[in-house]
């Protein structure tokens, strides 16, 4: 059969990337918010568009490497913005250039223990259910069934009486707002860590706290 | 504004692929649209790969509302139980996760040996320290992985590729070659491989072999009668052919019985070779011991209610305290520090069961 020898042709394909989905989840997505918020105070001639521009093409980078040998998620994230920041500068766009020097002192906060995502797991979900509860209310009873009971695409179809593909839009449509929302959020603790606007013209020293 | 509008679909996009992906296989047309897509720009992988990292992590936080216990009436509880109707019943998040840890959580104990296995000098030795996991590349083209305390000994000969797994679990990718067979021995079981992928974990009274690629053949010694005596002659070892995606697990307890493994079942035991531990349904208990097997600090619980709590999620395996923070707020408990050891205690006097 057909799908029986691709399967087996692809099999080391496929596992290595559900790992690495699960690896870049628990690595990368926990600092994100962090970043943007750092990028977006730093970078005034940064627009949202650019940071998007700037961290999609980071997790393409982090999606290529190998994943297995990076042994801090945080410093590999502002290690790979460092050098799209010095790709952009090349290509001759705006940046500032103590934003590099700046990103080595991050390098060096980012070795000590980051923010755990896991310790705020309950913040989290208060969160999720947040950006949830927002939902449309058809699309909201999708995702719902989807994720918090358990069903399988094709299950939410049935049990509710949609295609699976009006299941897929209002997936997609739940996934593109709850990834904008966690992405974007701010957390508290980093952000006081890292934002003292008033060192903005002269921010050399990182290390004096 | 334009730009605007174009990044929103580039994330669009990438959140419909990744619901699409996470439905089932994509069939070819699909496929193929979709790496049309991812490579025509750098960001359309990166938005991908976002989009489908998200949504593994939403099944971290679904996985805690579903051990969280909401009181009865709160929002989300109310939603997913209307809808659910008559079907709610056999449709509880957890139910499919516990038969799992079922499926999973079956093997005890025997002594185990290594009888016949002589150790000799003049071979090179590999091991790992707790917390890390060390990917090591053979002169003949093979690649061992070394879960956390773990410890090889390996002896490459013109004739034969001869591991030996001392101590711990390793993932073996082996390069092909069919004049020298590779053989990893663990205690009294033999894994013999041509070319493929297989992971041994030796623990002290069986040792557990999953394949992930191509074809082994384990041979392990027959169970011991209630005597202790071997029931037949040592030549007579008990030998399993293993295919891709099959699990045995051999002690002397029992007749050795192959299990066939969900490739997602089968990446979650892996996920150590990302540095990750990964739980479905697995007691706090199983877990935690899990979890310490990576660690020199030690997580202990003493309520047996708490420690047979089912936990779900991906953890950093070195992350202790992220690790007892979660299941703290997942299962209402506190994680107390204690000199050396993290305590995990039940909160409140709340209805046991």
């Amino acid at each position: 059969m057909k799908g029986c020898v691709s399967q087996n042709l692809h099999y080391a394909v496929v596992m290595d990337e559900t790992t690495r989905y699960r690896w870049i989840a628990a690595h990368i997505l926990p600092f994100e918010p962090e970043l943007r918020g750092w990028l977006r105070r730093r970078l005034g001639s940064f627009g949202d568009n650019d940071i998007d521009d700037l961290v999609q093409e980071a997790f393409a980078r982090i999606w290529a490497a190998d994943v297995a040998t990076i042994r801090n998620g945080r410093a590999y994230l502002y290690a790979t913005i460092r050098h799209l920041l010095a790709e952009y500068a090349r290509r001759s766009r705006i940046v500032p250039i103590e934003l590099l020097g700046e990103i080595d002192s991050l390098n060096l906060i980012s070795d000590e223990p980051g923010p755990d995502r896991q310790v705020g797991a309950r913040q989290e979900l208060a969160q999720l259910r947040a950006i949830v509860a927002l939902l449309p209310r058809q699309c909201r009873r999708v995702f719902e069934l989807r994720k918090f009971e358990g069903f399988s695409h094709r299950d939410v179809a049935q049990h509710m009486g949609l295609s699976e593909k009006t299941v897929e839009n209002h997936l997609t449509r739940a996934l593109a707002r709850i990834g904008k929302a966690l992405g974007a959020a701010a957390i508290p603790e980093v952000s006081t860590q890292l934002d003292p606007a008033a060192r903005r013209a002269d921010d050399t020293d990182y290390g004096n706290d | 504004m334009l730009t605007t509008q174009i990044m929103e679909t580039i994330s669009e996009i990438a959140a419909r692929w990744a619901v699409r992906s996470n439905a089932g296989s994509l069939g070819r047309e699909d496929q193929q649209e979709l790496d049309a897509w991812l490579e025509a720009d750098a960001r359309h992988r990166g938005a991908y790969v976002r989009a489908r990292a998200q949504w593994v992590d939403l099944d971290r936080l679904a996985a805690l509302h579903g051990t969280e216990r909401l009181p009865p009436g709160s929002e989300l509880d109310a939603a997913p139980a209307q809808v659910g109707g008559n079907h709610t019943g056999s449709r509880q998040p957890m139910s499919r996760r516990q038969l799992l840890a079922a499926s999973v959580a079956a093997i005890t104990v025997v002594g185990g040996g290594l009888s016949w296995v002589v150790l000799r000098a003049g071979r090179e030795r590999y091991a790992s320290g707790i917390g890390e996991v060390r990917r090591i590349a053979l002169i003949d083209g093979s690649t061992m992985i070394l879960n956390t305390d773990s410890e090889v000994q390996v002896h490459l000969t013109k004739a034969q590729r001869d591991i030996h797994l001392l101590r711990g679990e390793a993932l073996f990718e082996v390069a092909h070659d069919k004049s020298r067979p590779f053989i990893v021995q663990a205690s009294d079981t033999a894994v013999r491989a041509v070319g493929t992928a297989f992971a041994v974990r030796l623990e002290s009274a069986q040792v557990d072999v999953t394949v992930t690629e191509g074809v082994v053949e384990v041979s392990g010694r027959p169970p011991t009668s209630g005597s202790g005596q071997v029931a037949s002659p040592p030549s007579g070892f008990i030998t399993r052919r293993l295919a891709a995606n099959e699990r045995v697990v051999i002690t002397r307890a029992a007749q050795p019985e192959l299990e066939s493994v969900a490739v997602a079942e089968l990446n979650r035991r892996l996920a150590w070779r990302e540095g990750m531990v990964s739980f479905d349904g697995e007691s706090l208990q199983t877990a935690v011991a899990e979890i310490n097997r990576h660690n020199r600090r030690q997580i202990v619980i003493d309520d047996p209610v708490l420690a047979g709590r089912p936990v779900v999620g991906v953890f950093r395996a070195t992350d202790l305290d992220g690790f007892s923070a979660a299941a703290a707020t997942a299962l209402r408990a506190r994680a107390v520090p204690d000199g050396d050891v993290i305590r995990l205690e039940p909160v409140a006097t709340q209805t046991p069961n």
